[in-house]
């Protein structure tokens, strides 16, 4: 955790910035808003869904709450991997709901001023971009600035809650 | 001092509805009996009570108008006027008013208009009883009546212009005053109204013990609910962890374990059973309804109403009084025949519909049953052919073909009236019922009437369960759906069609469920005479599910799904385990619907949810 210091020195306490939590997914930097963060745990058991789609990892008792598990490689399409008692589950609030993201690792919480956050790319019609919001440059590594809600919280959770 | 008089405004709102529903009850039942003194009696307190609360908080519309039907009840206590259904049927018109006048007091919704108008009648009434009682009344000597009533209550809602201590007090008084004034009126009259009076006095003082009970939120209740749940998990969890050391290590440990669970599962019950209300409260606005179902119609009814203290999670009484609601109306409109039609038939012009509640097993059973024109198979069968939901081909059985009736958009009545026969609801009812963990069954003999039958569980809160294990996956099935389970040898299990398989039961053919095919989760036996088959049964028909292995029966904490993640087809909840992890609940029409949706199943063993995915599939 050497690099925190550094970092946060680099990025600053502005005012105007948000603080972020950032994590790996097959090598790259993703980060997510730090106030929609509840906790961070370690894997534990998951008792798989039937019949939901492969990014949902299945659920997770998280003291008495039944949660679950959103595996965001799955979700962004790479290559999935077996994950071990070395990944890390972010839990996360999505409107009234609690869900868990599994990750490769959790790095840091970092500022970004709104300077350092550039648009979007475009990558053409094959690759789905609308949950990133932004792209923030950190010491030569580019961080991707992740929309919760319509990462996980729409068309999976929300809107596919029974209307009745 | 200056006390903010809203916060009871709850209490009081609560109380009132309480006292409406007592007097509306009250005033159906004096309808059979009309010289039942009691009746007349708690009707005319809760009236008072109504009227003098609601002066206190200053609802000024619901004193006056509380006040009108207190002075007929007056007259109709102390005998000056009989209880004719006339005035027992505007009282019920006014308790309506009442209603509304609450609700706008509330802030839902505004004054009704019928307010002035039934307060004159109310008025009339009592005039009424000035022409009995004087032989040539002047219509000074009729307004004076009134007059003299007014002036208790004139005091006390002159002395709250402001909502302070002391106005509440004095109105408060000026209650009590009253009551007093009306208590030595009464002794002055006839031995028999002092009789009458003393027993007043004796309810009044049972009314204050009433006081020992308290009114607590259901949220704090269903906090408390959550947090013994916890609590039941975490000492399941510590006895896994204490089962795993070797037996001897700590005798006094082991001990204090037993004690330990013994209370946590008391303590459970007890929890649990704070939530169980009667039956009654939802039972209690049948009679009503019923009346005006039947004389919109024109028939003639007669409500049974039977274990109506038959206790059921809040939860559950809820979420039952719609689908009951329907049944009722339902039975009342279609099931009971016209009084000319019945007298025809041989039966009482009067027919009778019963609600009955009673305990069977682990469940409650609650029949709403008339003793009308009952259901005719071969209508229900033809029309079920004419909107394409059956074929005609198939070979039902009577079960089945009642069982129609539960499809969406059948409906037998000839006519669409607008109190029942749009085709919604009896798929709905069934819903709502399958929803609470219960089932819904017909009885029905032509011409003799028809009972429909809820069987729920106790609480949702809690299921009675058997976990068996698929693989590394654990489930938990709904005891209440389990029949039996056993080992087949390797002949019982036989293909249909190449594709379908039943496993043969006793000579009976029961269609056979792989759960891992179906859940999709990685096979570890898939030969079944390697496994064990679960016999469970939905709607009158068997289903054999292939599990690995049976692991035992356990009360699991029903854990929503829907809470952080949402509705998944054939899984009614979760639970958590006593090693932390989660568990499925099969909910099992569930699954029996997405079975129906992936595998083929010989065609003599249809069940209606066949029908049912057809003809969702046709929309």
């Amino acid at each position: 955790m050497e690099t925190t210091n550094t970092l946060n020195s680099a990025g600053g306490f502005a005012a105007d910035g948000n603080q972020f939590l950032t994590f790996t997914l097959q090598n790259e930097e993703y980060a997510i808003d730090i106030l929609r963060v509840q906790e961070i745990k370690g894997f534990s058991k998951i008792t798989p869904i039937p019949n939901t789609p492969r990014y949902i990892r299945g659920v997770m008792n998280l003291r008495g709450t039944v949660v679950p598990i959103v595996d965001l490689r799955a979700r962004f399409g790479m290559e999935e991997t077996e994950y071990n008692q070395f990944a890390v589950i972010i839990v996360v609030n999505v409107g009234s709901k609690v869900v868990g993201l599994v990750v490769d690792t959790v790095s840091d919480v970092l500022n970004f001023n709104t300077s350092d956050v550039d648009e979007p790319p475009q990558l053409g019609a094959g690759v789905d971009t609308s949950f990133i919001t932004g792209m923030a440059k950190v010491d030569e590594k580019l961080v991707m600035l992740l929309d919760i809600d319509k990462l996980v919280g729409t068309e999976d959770l929300a809107a596919m809650h029974p209307a009745a | 001092m200056q006390i903010d008089l809203s916060e009871f405004h709850s209490v009081f709102f609560d109380e009132a509805a309480e006292h409406l529903a007592t007097m509306e009850e009250g005033l159906l039942g004096l309808e059979s009996t009309p010289d039942n003194r009691d009746l007349l009696n708690s009707i005319f307190r809760c009236a008072h009570s109504i009227k003098g609360n609601s002066s206190m908080f200053g609802f000024n519309d619901i004193s006056s108008f509380t006040h009108g039907m207190e002075s007929l009840l007056d007259r109709l206590r102390d005998g000056t006027l009989l209880p004719t259904s006339e005035r027992v049927e505007l009282l019920l018109r006014a308790t309506d008013t009442l209603g509304g006048l609450l609700r706008a007091a509330r802030g839902e919704g505004t004054t009704p208009e019928s307010m002035g108008s039934l307060l004159q009648e109310l008025q009339l009434a009592l005039d009424d009883s000035a022409s009995a009682t004087s032989p040539a009344p002047t219509d000074a000597a009729v307004e004076e009546l009134p007059v003299t009533d007014e002036a208790p209550a004139a005091v006390a809602e002159s002395a709250l212009p402001s909502a302070s201590a002391e106005a509440g007090d004095a109105s408060l008084a000026a209650v009590t005053a009253s009551l007093d004034r009306e208590t030595k009126c009464s002794e002055t009259r006839s031995s028999e109204s002092k009789g009458r009076d003393s027993k007043g006095g004796t309810e009044s003082r049972a009314l204050h013990t009433e006081a020992s009970s308290i009114r607590v939120s259901v949220e704090k209740v269903d906090e408390l609910i959550n947090l013994v749940g916890e609590l039941a998990i975490a000492q399941a969890m510590v006895n896994q962890a204490l089962s795993e050391l070797p037996a001897d290590t700590a005798p006094l440990l082991y001990e204090a374990m037993v004690s330990m669970e013994r209370s946590t599962r008391d303590l459970q019950e007890r929890v649990m059973a704070v939530r169980m209300i009667p039956v009654g409260t939802v039972f209690r606005r049948f009679p009503r309804l019923i009346r005006d179902v039947a004389a919109s119609l024109g028939k003639r009814v007669n409500v049974e109403i039977i274990g109506e203290e038959t206790e059921l999670d809040k939860q559950v009484i809820e979420r039952l009084s719609d689908p009951l609601t329907h049944l009722v109306r339902n039975a009342v409109d279609h099931g009971l025949e016209s009084p000319e039609e019945r007298e025809r038939l041989g039966k009482p012009a009067e027919g009778c519909v019963r609600l009955s509640a009673f305990h069977e097993g682990g469940n409650v059973i609650i029949d709403v049953e008339e003793d009308g024109r009952g259901l005719d198979l071969e209508k229900i069968r033809r029309k079920a052919i004419s909107l394409g939901l059956i074929s005609g081909q198939e070979n039902l059985n009577d079960e089945q073909i009642r069982s129609l009736i539960f499809l969406p958009g059948f409906s037998t009545a000839a006519a669409v009236s607008d109190i029942s026969g749009r085709g919604v609801g009896m798929d709905v009812v069934k819903r709502n019922i399958e929803a609470l963990n219960g089932s819904v069954s017909i009885e029905s003999e032509l011409g003799r009437g028809t009972r429909f039958r809820i069987k729920l569980p106790l609480t949702m809160a809690i299921l009675d369960g058997l976990s068996v294990s698929v693989h590394e996956e654990i489930y938990i099935l709904p005891l209440l759906a389990v029949v039996e389970s056993f080992r087949p040898q390797p002949g019982d299990v036989r293909t249909v069609l190449g594709t379908g398989e039943v496993v043969v039961v006793r000579g009976e053919n029961v269609p056979l469920v792989r759960l891992y095919a179906v859940f999709g989760v990685p096979p570890q036996i898939t030969d079944p005479s390697l496994g064990l088959i679960v016999i469970v049964e939905h709607q009158g028909q068997k289903y054999g599910l292939l599990v690995d292995e049976l692991l035992g029966q356990l009360q699991v904490v029903m854990k929503s799904l829907e809470a952080n993640y949402r509705k998944v087809d054939g899984i009614s909840g979760a639970t958590i385990l006593g090693d932390g992890r989660v568990a499925l609940i099969v909910d099992i029409p569930g699954l029996i619907r997405l079975v129906e949706r992936t595998v083929v199943i010989p065609p003599s063993r249809h069940s209606e949810d066949v029908f049912f995915d057809a003809c969702a599939a046709l929309v």
